[in-house]
């Protein structure tokens, strides 16, 4: 059974009169246990494909299913999280009450939701600051907790939106680290406008351009479907950009 | 093992998430006895004599324009919290989650409701120190003055729904103005009498004001009317904050 499958996906809206697809069937299956790229130029269908892949959105043609169940059920959301690409933390809330929090609206009890707090600030490295404020945090701890919360929950699939956006290379690094052992136990989308990121962390990536999967593959499967060198050359070949490559 | 209910986790974050920010305990809790302070410096500028000629500077009549005024600022807590919730991204995060459209529409007024009630003992009770005088019916209008919380309450959530961060509390100030100015608290509506009042008592505002004031004076004969006009405008906006809400929650 897949951990994602996405289905013939169709979205259009309307701008200054026009009518615009934003996502023109969209097919896309996730494997349990993979960390899968979506990655795209802005306005290439990301944001919106996985909108409608976490039931935020109502596709206008298509299905999605989470390990089989429909989008729309509140026990299939039960089996994934997100953590959006603003850091979507509760500011006035400490970062145990933030967890803590999280974990109850997914129906955790007291004595267990407490227990998922302190485990998972331990592996975030976040022990320390459980009673700081959230909205008093440095960016990359923002970041550790936007995705503490995300995996607080223990899901089956993760989507993580632009995770490591505006962080320095070491705090970088170090929510890769994060990343792969997720991956452990559950799929990974993750949606990022660095390409090395990409490159180094998924198993698949899909490359979106004007609303459509322009390729889905491995790093090396694309930039041999490409014929380029490297990742860089390929996405932009794969997007359409050619004249941006370095020759 | 006992699992909360979403819906009172949600309320819980919001109470704490309101009550740690200084803004409600400044504009929610602190002014009302700051309105209060206020008017009787105006008083004393004045000569007693010569306010008690005015009847809108009498104590009971100046409660309801002070339960108006603050209450309006429930408004602004309200959009702050959803509008915020949405422009940092935590909306979708929860929206993402297995929270019904109940959790999330109860949670916020559930959130919203423990200082409106602090409000209400406060805005009572600075009367009382201020000169009205003790009666049983100073009980029956703060509980219409819960009922007149839900109103802006509602009004809030409408906003927020609908604007961004940024743009939310300039309009609820503007309802805070709106609403001070169209209640008669500042001025005596059936003395100008004509269009305006008219136009005053097509909106919620002046049948808030009068509620508060007819309870006061155990005039339970004239309340009827102010009751029947705030609730309906209560229930008409809830309804309209919860259709907002999914709307903006389908464009999320």
């Amino acid at each position: 059974m897949y951990a994602l499958k996405a289905e013939g996906l169709h979205k259009s809206f309307k701008s200054g009169g026009r009518i615009i697809k934003a996502v023109d069937d969209v097919s896309l299956a996730i494997e349990e246990g993979e960390i899968f790229g979506l990655l795209g130029m802005n306005g290439a269908g990301k944001s919106t494909t996985v909108k409608m892949c976490t039931g935020l959105l109502a596709p206008d043609g298509g299905s999605v299913t989470v390990f089989g169940g429909d989008i729309a059920l509140s026990e299939t959301k039960r089996m994934l999280n997100v953590s959006p690409q603003e850091t979507a933390v509760a500011p006035m809330l400490s970062v145990y009450e933030n967890l803590v929090f999280i974990a109850e609206i997914y129906g955790a009890d007291k004595a267990t939701s407490k227990l998922q707090a302190e485990e998972i600030a331990a592996k975030l490295k976040l022990t320390d600051r459980l009673n700081d404020r959230a909205g008093k945090l440095s960016g990359g701890l923002m970041r550790r907790l936007s995705i503490g919360m995300a995996i607080i929950t223990k899901p089956r699939l993760v989507f993580l939106d632009e995770p490591t956006l505006g962080l320095d290379v070491v705090s970088r690094r170090e929510l890769w680290k994060y990343i792969r052992e997720i991956s452990g136990s559950a799929a990974v989308v993750l949606t990022t406008h660095y390409l090395e990121e990409a490159e180094a962390l998924c198993n698949r990536i899909a490359v979106m351009a004007g609303g459509k999967i322009a390729a889905i593959g491995t790093a090396d499967e694309l930039k041999k479907l490409s014929g380029e060198d490297t990742f860089e050359n390929a996405f932009l070949r794969l997007t359409g950009e050619e004249e941006y490559i370095d020759e | 093992m006992n699992k909360p209910s979403r819906t009172l986790v949600f309320a819980k974050r919001n109470i704490l998430e309101l009550l740690r920010s200084p803004i409600s305990w400044g504009f929610g809790i602190a002014l009302p006895i700051v309105i209060f302070v206020i008017m009787q410096v105006i008083i004393k500028s004045i000569g007693e004599e010569a306010a008690a000629a005015v009847p809108m500077f009498g104590v009971d009549r100046f409660t309801g324009g002070v339960v108006i005024f603050s209450g309006s600022f429930l408004s602004l807590f309200a959009a702050m919290l959803i509008s915020g919730d949405r422009s940092q991204s935590f909306l979708t995060r929860l929206l993402a989650s297995p929270m019904s459209s109940g959790d999330y529409v109860i949670g916020y007024m559930l959130g919203v409701l423990p200082i409106a009630g602090v409000q209400v003992v406060v805005t009572f009770a600075a009367a009382l120190i201020f000169g009205l005088t003790p009666t049983p019916y100073i009980i029956v209008a703060m509980l219409f003055s819960m009922l007149l919380s839900l109103l802006f309450m509602s009004i809030g959530m409408i906003i927020g729904s609908l604007l961004s961060y940024k743009n939310a509390p300039p309009l609820c100030s503007g309802i805070v103005q709106v609403a001070a100015l169209l209640s008669g608290m500042w001025f005596d509506l059936d003395a100008i009498g004509g269009g305006f009042s008219l136009f005053c008592h097509i909106l919620p505002f002046a049948h808030g004001y009068d509620l508060i004031r007819y309870s006061l004076s155990g005039d339970f004969l004239s309340v009827w009317i102010p009751v029947i006009a705030v609730v309906a405008y209560t229930a008409a906006f809830t309804v309209a904050a919860i259709a907002c809400f999914k709307y903006k929650g389908k464009k999320a």
